[in-house]
């Protein structure tokens, strides 16, 4: 289940989706990207993640291929989106405490 | 490679296997070729994070699966799949515990491979045996109807 706080895997596939529909090795592909190298998804953790948000009706997928399921491609839905706005909202608000306590402790 | 990890696919559970091991063998074949032309090193650490993904997501995904399925006696089988996985587990554990032992340094020196077999063995009786003692209290119960005492009206309804 894709509880909130999500995982890092989790986070990083929806914040992809965010941008535009991927297919699964385009979502590699860009969570590497995003996370400057430091995070590199294995096919089963990305299938893994993908069948959870599916289940959650996080994220949706569609053919863009009618005649082929090797062009499925999946993209976020309302619920997604509106569940990785409060996981973002809850990481801003925790950056925010942090950076003051460090300033605080530095002064 | 791509025939171990296929193999590998078949792990999870059938329904998981239906739905993403074409595609999964699909992003596997596009990876492989992009580091088909990187260093050995790069090639074997793409190649152990791959497999290591997939047994961790096929022992997840299996998990996940028996938590959540509606268990039904009458149509259960025991996959095959679920007999590597617990070869491999029963390995890990293994090792885990000559680890331990080389770490804590104790005056056992003595391998423990020899009792995991018996071990295993007697968890699977014992988780047996608690099994059929839930089903036959079960069984008890529904024998008894105590599952329609939450229906019996305790005061006349007012008309």
């Amino acid at each position: 289940m894709a509880q909130l706080p999500l995982t890092e895997p989790v986070l990083l596939v929806l914040l992809s989706l965010a941008e535009q529909p991927r297919h699964g090795y385009s979502i590699i592909k860009d969570v590497e990207q995003v996370s400057g190298g430091r995070v590199v998804l294995s096919t089963g953790t990305l299938y893994g993640a993908l069948q959870r948000l599916l289940a959650q009706g996080w994220i949706e997928d569609f053919e863009e291929d009618e005649n082929s399921r090797d062009r499925r491609a999946y993209r976020l839905t309302a619920r997604g989106r509106r569940n990785l706005q409060i996981e973002v909202e809850r990481m801003k608000q925790l950056t925010k405490v942090a950076s003051l306590r460090i300033a605080r402790k530095e002064a | 490679m791509l025939y171990l990890f296929r193999f590998l696919l078949r792990l999870y559970p059938a329904d998981f296997f239906r739905e993403f091991a074409e595609e999964m063998t699909l992003v596997f074949s596009q990876r492989q070729r992009d580091v088909r032309h990187r260093g050995l090193w790069v090639r074997a650490l793409y190649l152990a994070r791959e497999f290591r993904g997939m047994v961790t997501g096929a022992l997840r995904e299996q998990f996940t699966d028996v938590s959540f399925r509606r268990f039904d006696m009458r149509s259960f089988r025991f996959p095959r799949a679920t007999i590597i996985v617990m070869l491999v587990t029963l390995v890990n554990v293994g090792f885990a515990i000559e680890r331990a032992k080389r770490i804590t340094g104790g005056d056992d020196t003595r391998s423990s491979w020899p009792v995991l077999p018996g071990m295993f063995v007697g968890w699977l009786v014992l988780m047996g045996i608690l099994g059929l003692i839930g089903y036959v209290i079960l069984r008890a119960l529904s024998q008894s109807g105590s599952q329609r005492l939450s229906s019996i009206e305790t005061r006349p309804q007012r008309r």
